[in-house]
C-alpha cells in the first residue's frame, strides 16, 4: 500500500463513541438550514443511538464575517490557492525515523448532533436561502405552505418513510429509535390501538428552539462581542443576550423559523423572544445613543418587531393552498446517481 | 592540553544565549586598590552565518591595565594577533596551567561573556508580525547591558565602559549613558586597537565564539571553515549539508541571514528543497490589498453574527 | 469518507500531530526528523513555569529558524476523546450496503493515536493562538447547548 501524507487525516472521536469500538457508517444529510451555501452535514450513528457530525476545522483562520476587515488590516493571510497557511506535521514519537507532512493543515472531529434540526429543516423545506444574510431581510419570499408540513399524524416508520423519500434518501441510515428521539421534541402526538402517531407542531419547534435560545443567552460566548455597553441596565443585557443568542441560530434553522422564531411569544416554559426583542429595541430607542450608534445596533438586531405584518404575504397564500399530499414518491435512481456521485467525488 | 574555558562550557549542549561572569579579582572585590574601574566590550562573530554571537566584556583596575596588561601582555585587537596568541592569552585569565588547579596568572582581570545562539538570533529576526522583529543590533545592545548590569549587581563600581561598535557610536553611547547614568561611556569604532581592556575583551569574545563553534562540529575532521559567508569552506559545508526539509542543524546555522533564506528559496543546489510558504510572504498581496479598497465603511456592530460566519 | 472503522482500531503507535503555522508545499514521508523538529524543553520549562493547569502548557519548537509557539488541542474535547490518524483504504468491493454498489469506498482506518494534537503560531503572534483556541473551545460548549438536549 502507498503511504502519502494527503491520504492521511487525523479525527478526534468523543469518549463514548471510542468506547463502542465500532465501524462508524458516515453518511451525509442537508444542511437543516436548507441555506444553499452550505454543504450537507457528513454524519454518522453509533449503537446507542446517538449521532455525531464529523466536523472539519482548520487554524489560522479568521471569523468568516471579519473576513474582509482581517484581509484588508493584515490580521489574516492566506495562500494563492486560498488556503490556511497551516500544515500537519505528523511524527512517530517511539520512532522518529516514521514522519509525515501534509500540505492539508485541517483536521477533523466529531460532535454530537440532533437531527432534530434536519427535521425543522425539513418541515420548512420551501424556505430556502443562498446567504445568511437574506435573514436580515423580513420577507419571508417562499409560499407559506411547506412540503415537510403535513396535517395527517404519522406512525414513527411512515415518517420515516416519508422523510427517505421526500427530503433525502440517506435518512435510511438514521435509526427509528433516534427519530423518536428527535420528533417527540417538536412534534404533538396521539395514542391510537398501541401506536403512536406524530405531527410536527410550529409552536413545538419553537418552544424547543426557544429553550435553545435561553440556554445559549446564559452561556454566551464571551468572544462575541456585546451590542450594549456595560452600563445598559440588567435586564436590558440579558434582552441583548437574547437577540444575540437567536442570531446564532441563524446557520441551523431555515429562514422562515428563524422569523417566526424572532416573534414567539413564548409559553409557559419558555420566554417570549418577541418580549426580549421589543425590549432591547425599545431601550436603544430611548436611550442616549447617538442616533448614527443606534441605527447600527437596531440593524445589528435585525429591527425585530419592527414591521410587523412583513409576512403576511406568505400568510395570504397560505390559506389557498391545498391540503398537502404525503408525498409517496419510489426512490429514484437519479437521486441516487447524485448521492453516488457526492461520495465519489469525496 | 588546555582545558576548554568556563565560558564556552557554559554555552556547550543548549539552543539558547548563556552568560558567564569570572570571578570578580580581589583587588576589585575587596576594594583595595582606589585606582578606578574600567571596562571593555567588544563582539565576535557578528557577520557569519554559522555560530554564535559572543559579547566579551572585560574588566580591571585602571591602574592594572597600565601597570600589568599594557607592559607584560600583548593584547591587541583579536583579530591582529594569531589563534595560538589568543588562546594562550586567554588561558592565562581562566587556567593557566591548564591543570585545574585554577592557579591564575593574569589575576587582576574579572570578564564575563555572553554567546548569543544562532537559534535566538534566527527566532528574534524572523518573529512574526514583522513589527515584532528582534533585530540583530537591538539583541546585541540588550547584551551588552545586561552583561553590565549584571556586575553593577554583583557589587562591581564601574567607572568608564569602552565600546567598540559597528553601528553609530554617538546614538549608542547616548542609550547607553541614558541607561547607567553613573558611568562615563566611550563608543568607538576600532576601541578593541585603542584601549587595551578592550583589546582583552575582543580575546574572551574570539576565543569562546571559535571553541564553541569548533565543538558543535559532527566530527573532527569537519571543515565548517570560519563561518563567514564569503568563506568557500563554509559555502561549501552549506551545500554539501542542505537538506530538502529542514535544510540544516539549528543549532549551528542562523536561517535569518540571506545566505541561507536565498539558499532555500532558490534551491541553488538542486537538492529538490520542499517550499515552504510563510505568512510574511502574504503581506500586502494582491488579494489582501483589494479588500482594502473595497473596505467597507460600515460598522462590525452591524454585522449580525451566526454559529457559523462567527465560529468557522 | 464512507465509514471510519474503529472496530479493529490497531493504534498502538503513538504519534503527536503537529498545525504548524506555515504551507508546506509536500505531501508524503520524510526522514529528517531523528534530529529535527524536537521540542525546546529548556525554552519550555521557562515558558510553563507558572502555568499550574497541564492541558495549558505550551510547546516550543521551530521550523527554518522561525520559532513557534504551541497549545494541545486535545484537552477541549474533554477526557476519555481520542485523535486518531487514519488512513484512507480505498477499496471497490460491495462490502457497503446495496446504495454504494459499484462504487468505491473510502474506509479510514486509523493506524497511530496521537498523544497531542499541537497548534502553532510563530513566535510573537501568540494572541493569535490563545484567541483561536479560545474561541474554538467556545464553539464546542456551543455545540453541546444545542446538540444535546
Amino acid at each position: 500500500m502507498t503511504v502519502h501524507g494527503e491520504n492521511k487525516d487525523i479525527i478526534i472521536i468523543p469518549s463514548e463513541v471510542v468506547a463502542l469500538g465500532e465501524q462508524l457508517k458516515v453518511f451525509t444529510l442537508p444542511s437543516p438550514s436548507n441555506n444553499s451555501s452550505k454543504g450537507r452535514v457528513e454524519l454518522f450513528q453509533v449503537s446507542n443511538n446517538l449521532v455525531y457530525q464529523i466536523k472539519n476545522h482548520s487554524f489560522s483562520k479568521g471569523s468568516k464575517i471579519n473576513n474582509n476587515d482581517d484581509m484588508a488590516n493584515d490580521v489574516y493571510h492566506y495562500t494563492r490557492d486560498n488556503e490556511t497557511l497551516k500544515s500537519v506535521i505528523l511524527t512517530n514519537e517511539q520512532d522518529r525515523s516514521e514522519a509525515y507532512l501534509r500540505e492539508n493543515g485541517s483536521f477533523k472531529f466529531a460532535l454530537k448532533y440532533d437531527i432534530v434540526y434536519n427535521l425543522i429543516g425539513f418541515y420548512y423545506s420551501e424556505s430556502i436561502t443562498e446567504s445568511e444574510k437574506e435573514y436580515s431581510n423580513q420577507v419571508s419570499s417562499q409560499s407559506g405552505k411547506e412540503q415537510g408540513k403535513n396535517d395527517r399524524f404519522l406512525t414513527l416508520r411512515d415518517y420515516h418513510d416519508l422523510l427517505v423519500d421526500s427530503n433525502d434518501s440517506q435518512w435510511a441510515n438514521i435509526s427509528l429509535e433516534v427519530l423518536k428521539i428527535a420528533l417527540e421534541k417538536i412534534s404533538n402526538t396521539v395514542e391510537e390501538a398501541e401506536d403512536i402517531y406524530y405531527k410536527i407542531d410550529d409552536n413545538k419547534i419553537l418552544e424547543f428552539l426557544a429553550k435553545i435560545v435561553s440556554k445559549i443567552a446564559s452561556n454566551l460566548p464571551k468572544s462575541i462581542p456585546p451590542l450594549l455597553p456595560n452600563s445598559a441596565p440588567e435586564d436590558i443585557q440579558n434582552s441583548m443576550k437574547i437577540v444575540l443568542a437567536t442570531n446564532i441560530l441563524i446557520s441551523l434553522v431555515p429562514k422562515k423559523a428563524y422569523l417566526e422564531l424572532i416573534k414567539f411569544k413564548g409559553t409557559d416554559n419558555t420566554i417570549s423572544i418577541d418580549t426580549e426583542v421589543k425590549k432591547f429595541n425599545d431601550y436603544l430607542e430611548s436611550n442616549e445613543l447617538s442616533i448614527e450608534e443606534k441605527k447600527l445596533l437596531m440593524q445589528a438586531a435585525i429591527s425585530v418587531g419592527m414591521n410587523n405584518d412583513s409576512s403576511s404575504d406568505g400568510k395570504d397564500k397560505n390559506k389557498t393552498i391545498k391540503k398537502p399530499i404525503v408525498p409517496k414518491k419510489p426512490r429514484v435512481a437519479v437521486g441516487r446517481g447524485a448521492i453516488d456521485g457526492f461520495f465519489k467525488k469525496k | 592540553m588546555v582545558s576548554l574555558p568556563p565560558t564556552v562550557l557554559t554555552s556547550l549542549g543548549t539552543l539558547h544565549t548563556k552568560t558567564y561572569y569570572s570571578e570578580i579579582p580581589e583587588v576589585i572585590k575587596n576594594g583595595v586598590s582606589s585606582s578606578p574601574v574600567i571596562l571593555g566590550v567588544d563582539e565576535a562573530g557578528r557577520g557569519p552565518v554559522m555560530g554564535p554571537m559572543v559579547y566579551g566584556i572585560s574588566y580591571c583596575t585602571k591602574e592594572y591595565q597600565d601597570t600589568v596588561l599594557i607592559p607584560k601582555y600583548a593584547f591587541d585587537d583579536s583579530k591582529k594577533l594569531t589563534d595560538n596568541i589568543r588562546r594562550n592569552l586567554f588561558s592565562k585569565m581562566y587556567d593557566q596551567n591548564g591543570d585545574g588547579t585554577g592557579e591564575i596568572e593574569i589575576d587582576g582581570v574579572g570578564y564575563a561573556t555572553t554567546a548569543i545562539t544562532p537559534v535566538d538570533i534566527s527566532s528574534g529576526m524572523l518573529r512574526y508580525p514583522p513589527s515584532q522583529n528582534y533585530n540583530l543590533n537591538e539583541q546585541a545592545h540588550d547584551v551588552t547591558m545586561n552583561l553590565i548590569q549584571g556586575l553593577v549587581e554583583k557589587g562591581v563600581t564601574i567607572d568608564h565602559v569602552y565600546v567598540d561598535t559597528v553601528g553609530p557610536p554617538v546614538s549608542y553611547q547616548k542609550k547607553l549613558e541614558t541607561r547607567f547614568p553613573n558611568i562615563k561611556f566611550t563608543v568607538a569604532k576600532k576601541a578593541d586597537s585603542l584601549y587595551c581592556v578592550v583589546s582583552v575583551a575582543s580575546v574572551v569574545a574570539k576565543v569562546t565564539r571559535d571553541i564553541i563553534l569548533e565543538q558543535m562540529k559532527s566530527n573532527e575532521n569537519e571543515i565548517l571553515g570560519s563561518g563567514y559567508p564569503s568563506d568557500p569552506k563554509t559555502t561549501a559545508w552549506l551545500a554539501k549539508n542542505q537538506k530538502q526539509l529542514f535544510a540544516w542543524p539549528q543549532s549551528l546555522v542562523r536561517f535569518s541571514w540571506q545566505t541561507c533564506q536565498t539558499l532555500i528559496k532558490e534551491d541553488k543546489h538542486k537538492i529538490g528543497m520542499v517550499p515552504i510558504e510563510w505568512e510574511e510572504d502574504y503581506i500586502n498581496s494582491k488579494k489582501n490589498m483589494s479588500k482594502q479598497w473595497t473596505k467597507p465603511k460600515t460598522d462590525n456592530k452591524k454585522k449580525v453574527i451566526t454559529l457559523d460566519n462567527w465560529f468557522l | 469518507m464512507n465509514s471510519i472503522d474503529l472496530s479493529s482500531s490497531n493504534s498502538a503507535k503513538e504519534y503527536l500531530g503537529h498545525l504548524v503555522p506555515c504551507k508546506i508545499r509536500y505531501n508524503g514521508p520524510s526522514d529528517e526528523f531523528t534530529d529535527n523538529f524536537n521540542m525546546d524543553n529548556e525554552e519550555m520549562e521557562v515558558l510553563n513555569n507558572d502555568v499550574a493547569d497541564e492541558s495549558k502548557q505550551v510547546y516550543v519548537n521551530y521550523i527554518r529558524g522561525r520559532k513557534i509557539i504551541g497549545q494541545d488541542v486535545l484537552p477541549i474535547f474533554g477526557e476519555g476523546s481520542k485523535a486518531f490518524l487514519t488512513e484512507n483504504v480505498i477499496s471497490s468491493d460491495a462490502t457497503m450496503e446495496e446504495e454504494f454498489d459499484n462504487t468505491e469506498s473510502i474506509n479510514a482506518k486509523p493506524i497511530a493515536t496521537l498523544n497531542k494534537l499541537i497548534n502553532y503560531e510563530r513566535d510573537g503572534n501568540e494572541s493569535r493562538l490563545s484567541s483561536e483556541l479560545q474561541k474554538f473551545q467556545e464553539y464546542i460548549e456551543l455545540n453541546d447547548i444545542i446538540h444535546n438536549n
